[in-house]
């Protein structure tokens, strides 16, 4: 089995080879002769590139570019007459899909699906079957011919099943089909030219078809590209700008509309209690100036201290007296001298009393202690003063802050957009180089020939 | 001669109780004099520890105007309030004409007028340049 394997591929390969040298060799060489030729082909092309089927391999194959070229450049016959000169017979087709482990795949035919191995003798036991039946043409075997000149799709008869593999590890349809060459008179015998010629032209069309495919696929690699470079910047540049409006905190309206109202309540409360220490402060200041009045007057015009200065200065004048005589040398006076002196002492003692009295009476002892409740209001009045210009300093840049929520908003929700927009570049730019590295290159393999 | 000698004596006696009575005497004054200064120094004590009360209240309605001074500066010069300054300034001067402290709070008014005076002029020298730019 290994051996025919390997037969096999040598016969392809050399068919190739033979089959490229020949189709570009010039129609002067030396013909082969033959007015038949016919072998099997392989056609492998993953569907994204071109969803092949029997009728478009069909098309393809008599076509101007493909059997057209090839009938004039290798029968020198106009490409109208392409139609009656070759005979396509369906044999296989095989689908493997990558994706058909996933929920959008494809059905699988097989539900465990084959390996290439069981695929491979697959091939090779209806190969030989097909091949029976070509040298057998009574068979059962159907094939369309098409009239000549009739452009409508041929009907196609499958004789094989659809093979889906989750095994291979590429997006691929396989189909294997039968070309039969056969050159009338007077066309020029050169069947096996001609079906080299057509092989190779088809094979040129696939990877035509692949290579522009492929391309546009890097021309929208290259505008995913441009497009998440963009997006990124877009949103590098809204975050700067949100950072710039939000001092890097997160800004929301209602956090910001319920600090505005709690600074305002604050501010409402403070005023109330700097308003009671005014008035505090007010109605103690008045106060010390009325008992310092009242005090000035009640000592300036009291009968009794009036009366005590009137004695004090007697006083005054006969201890002058007695100090005078006694300097002078009345030394007897001194008992004298001392008592004036006691006297005077004491009649001061009495009016310091007095006023004293006096001064209590006005509520002069109070003034010590309203003087404290004054400094303590004083300064509660002023703490609250500058708590008040701090409070007032915090409700403007609240105040400003909630201006700013709105384009924050507004900038958060572009942000946002932005963010998403970049997501989806970036995942568009994955598919986009996985479905470029995920393209396969179509290949066409001849499988014997005669 | 024994006689003589005892008369002598007698009389020495009498000489010696003299002075003593004079010693007495002088010991007695001085304790005396002593006893007076004392009792002065107590009454002196006495008056020197009844405080004048209007000397008393004069220290005090200092102290509530250098309070009210020193919050209106504060006002003034810290909060940048000066309506709140230039109102316990004139307090003072109002409730305490005579105060040393009112005549701080006089300058300070004096000084916030002839600010803002000065601040108008520049605003108008401002408007007037602004005016000249203008028509220029």
């Amino acid at each position: 089995m290994e051996n025919t394997k390997r037969i096999m591929v040598l016969i392809i390969a050399t068919v190739l080879v033979s089959g490229m040298i020949q189709a570009g060799e010039q129609p002067q060489a030396k013909l082969s002769n033959t007015r038949q030729a016919s072998c099997m082909v392989k056609v492998t092309c993953d569907p994204v590139v071109l969803p092949l089927s029997f009728e478009t391999i069909d098309y393809l194959l008599r076509s101007s570019g493909v059997g057209g070229k090839a009938a004039r450049e290798v029968l020198d016959v106009s490409p109208d007459q392409v139609q009656d000169l070759f005979i396509i017979e369906y044999v296989h087709e095989l689908i493997s899909d990558a994706t058909s482990k996933s929920p959008s795949g494809r059905s699988s035919g097989l539900e465990g699906g084959i390996n290439e191995y069981e695929y491979a003798m697959m091939m090779e036991a209806e190969y030989s079957e097909m091949y029976n039946e070509m040298m057998n043409p009574s068979g059962s075997t159907q094939s369309t011919r098409s009239s000549k000149g009739s452009r409508r799709p041929r009907r196609i008869q499958s004789t094989g099943r659809t093979l889906t593999t989750s095994d291979f590890p590429v997006n691929e349809q396989t189909y294997l089909f039968s070309l039969h060459i056969q050159l009338p008179e007077p066309i020029k015998p050169a069947a096996e030219e001609f079906m080299d010629c057509v092989l190779f032209n088809l094979k040129n069309a696939l990877i035509r078809a692949s290579d522009e495919h492929v391309q546009k696929l890097n021309g929208q690699l290259k505008i995913a590209d441009e497009e998440a470079a963009q997006a990124e910047h877009d949103l590098s540049r809204k975050r700067e700008e949100l950072r710039n409006i939000s001092g890097s905190r997160i800004l929301d309206r209602d956090s910001v509309l319920a600090e505005i109202e709690k600074i305002r309540s604050d501010i409402q409360k403070i005023k109330m209690e700097q308003d009671s220490d005014q008035v505090m402060v007010d109605a103690t200041t008045k106060q010390i100036a009325e008992i310092q009045a009242k005090m000035q007057k009640e000592i300036n015009t009291d009968a009794v201290i009036k009366e005590l200065k009137e004695l004090l200065a007697l006083q005054q004048q006969n201890f002058q007296q007695v100090e005078k005589f006694y300097k002078n040398g009345s030394t007897s006076l001194v008992d004298d001298l001392a008592d004036a002196q006691e006297k005077l002492v004491r009649s001061r003692i009495e009016l310091a009393q007095r006023r004293e009295q006096l001064s209590k009476s006005a509520g002069g002892n109070l003034i010590e202690s309203l003087n404290s409740t004054l400094t303590n209001y004083s300064l509660n009045a002023t703490q609250n003063q500058m708590k008040l210009v701090s409070l007032a300093q915090q409700l403007k840049d609240a105040e400003e802050l909630l201006c700013k929520t709105d384009d924050y908003e507004l900038l958060s929700l572009k942000t946002d957009i932005a963010k998403q927009s970049l997501q989806e570049t970036i995942l568009w730019r994955d598919r986009m180089s996985r479905h470029i590295r995920m393209v396969q290159p179509p290949s066409v393999s001849v499988i014997g020939g005669d | 001669m024994e006689q003589d000698r005892i008369a002598a004596l007698e009389s020495q006696v009498r000489q010696l109780n003299a002075q003593a009575e004079v010693a007495m005497n002088l010991i007695q004054e001085v304790l005396e004099e002593e006893r007076r200064q004392s009792r002065l120094d107590e009454l002196e004590a006495q008056l020197a520890n009844i405080p004048d009360p209007l000397e008393e209240m004069q220290k005090q309605v200092d102290k509530t105007a250098y309070i009210l001074v020193y919050q209106a500066d504060r006002l003034y010069r810290e909060l940048n309030q000066t309506d709140s300054a230039v109102e316990n300034y004139r307090r003072v001067i109002e409730l305490f004409p005579e105060n040393r402290w009112a005549k701080v709070a006089r300058k300070r008014l004096s000084e916030i007028k002839s600010e803002k005076s000065n601040k108008t002029d520049s605003k108008g020298d401002m408007q007037w340049k602004t005016q000249n730019a203008s028509w220029s």
